[in-house]
């Protein structure tokens, strides 16, 4: 269980997925917030979910993240009823979706999302700046809500074998311009969003990489 | 099934004269033949016996080749005359440019174009570029990144006899394709760790002789990989 990372990616506004069911059919396309793969998978979910679909209360959908498609993260998306998925050519590279996948109750991506890496990371200094009674507040702490103004810049590191060391590099060579991540935080088991920045790779011991990231919050 | 062995080999252009043509005769007419593109050496030896072997005029069959022995082989099924223009004999270790007399012609010399090393090792690419991290007021932070090209370091092993011949000539300084021990065909990617890397080198970073009698030498260079 490692989880890992999605780094942003452009071209997110011309993808497209077509839902058609026995209730009615509508298409999704992400709004200008998704920039990254689990930013588009968490909005897809919201969108086939939401009550405005004409099939709300006849069919409910969960996304959930597939670790099986190493060095990539992979997408399930299950349905309750079978449904018929049409995604235009933008959504099957970015996504890795499949072409069209009729009357099924799951479809998955099919080796594994080219903007995201399977492997070890950890976000130290995140957690919003906690103090004891009397420190800032008289309620005895003081949370603060934007990590941006904690004062401490979070720290990203990652272990990459070989195949995840290409893979990251294959996606930071692709990433846009400015660039964002989600990074799955270990400690507290949730993915935290960053604005990534300088991303340093050393050999820790052969096969396995060190990777450093400068990383600081979105707010 | 044997594995395949390290191999790194130049690419022959076809813009550049002096790297693109050979002329083959049976009889008494020469027949030209020209890359229409560039070519790593072994997919040029390819073309030449292919257009030699289609020719009309021509009646032999032709194979052109790279052999284990770390020699290029040009054979054919009747004699026949080779003519190596420009550098391509030294490019395929031949130190004559007409071969004449034969049906089979074996380089003779290294050829600086084209070698077996003892191992070829590189990391997987990474890319280079300029961030510019900025903080601003109200917590709106903001990441650019410019500049991005493919960087990568290769290490090859190589006999100190063979490194001095091959640092004598294009391989390490032009375009190069790098294919590494048990090499599985395509290109080096997160889905194939054991692809070829093709490279154009950025710069020769070391030259490392090895061994109590520097029988062996490592020559570490970093590249910008071909997109």
């Amino acid at each position: 269980m490692s989880k890992g990372l999605a780094i942003s990616v452009a071209g997110w506004a011309s993808a497209s997925l077509q839902v058609v069911t026995g209730f009615g059919n509508a298409t999704w396309v992400p709004s200008v917030d998704v920039m990254t793969a689990l930013e588009a998978s968490d909005e897809l979910e919201a969108w086939i979910n939401d009550a405005g679909r004409p099939w709300f209360g006849g069919i409910s959908y969960t996304i959930s993240i597939r670790e099986d498609r190493r060095p990539w993260l992979g997408l399930t998306l299950r349905a309750t009823v079978g449904s018929t998925y049409n995604a235009d050519a933008e959504l099957r590279a970015l996504l890795d979706w499949p072409v069209v996948q009729q009357g099924l109750l799951s479809i998955y991506t099919v080796t594994g999302i080219p903007s995201t890496v399977d492997c070890v990371t950890d976000v130290g200094d995140w957690t919003p700046r906690v103090v004891g009674p009397g420190g800032f507040s008289r309620a005895g702490a003081f949370v603060v809500d934007s990590q941006a103004y904690s004062l401490r810049m979070p720290s990203v590191e990652a272990l990459c074998d070989e195949a995840q060391a290409a893979a990251l590099g294959e996606a930071l060579a692709a990433s846009s311009d400015p660039r964002t991540a989600q990074v799955w935080r270990h400690a507290t088991q949730e993915w935290v969003s960053v604005c990534l920045g300088r991303v340093d790779r050393s050999r820790a011991q052969m096969p396995i990489y060190r990777v450093t990231m400068e990383a600081v919050s979105c707010p | 099934m044997p594995i395949a062995p390290p191999q790194i080999e130049s690419y022959l252009y076809s813009d550049l004269p002096s790297l693109r043509t050979i002329r083959v005769r049976e009889g008494v007419p020469w027949f030209t033949f020209t890359l229409p593109s560039d070519m790593t050496v072994s997919d040029a030896l390819t073309y030449w016996a292919g257009a030699a072997t289609a020719e009309a005029g021509l009646a032999g069959v032709y194979v052109f080749s790279w052999a284990s022995s770390q020699q290029v082989i040009l054979a054919c099924s009747v004699p026949c005359e080779i003519d190596l223009q420009g550098s391509l004999p030294a490019a395929l270790g031949f130190s004559v440019a007409v071969l004449t007399g034969a049906a089979i012609y074996r380089s003779d010399l290294t050829p600086r174009a084209i070698a077996n090393p003892v191992n070829v090792d590189y990391e997987p690419p990474w890319a280079a570029e300029e961030t510019d991290t900025r903080r601003y007021r109200w917590g709106r932070v903001s990441s650019r990144v410019h500049y991005r090209t493919y960087l990568t370091r290769i290490s090859v092993l190589m006999r100190s006899t063979q490194a001095d011949d091959l640092l004598d000539g294009p391989l390490f300084v032009s375009r190069l394709i790098a294919y590494p021990c048990g090499y599985v065909a395509g290109l080096y990617s997160a889905a194939n760790l054991s692809g070829a890397l093709d490279v154009y080198p950025y710069e020769l970073i070391e030259t490392q002789r090895l061994g109590s009698s520097d029988s062996d030498t490592i020559v570490s260079l970093v590249g910008s990989v071909a997109p």
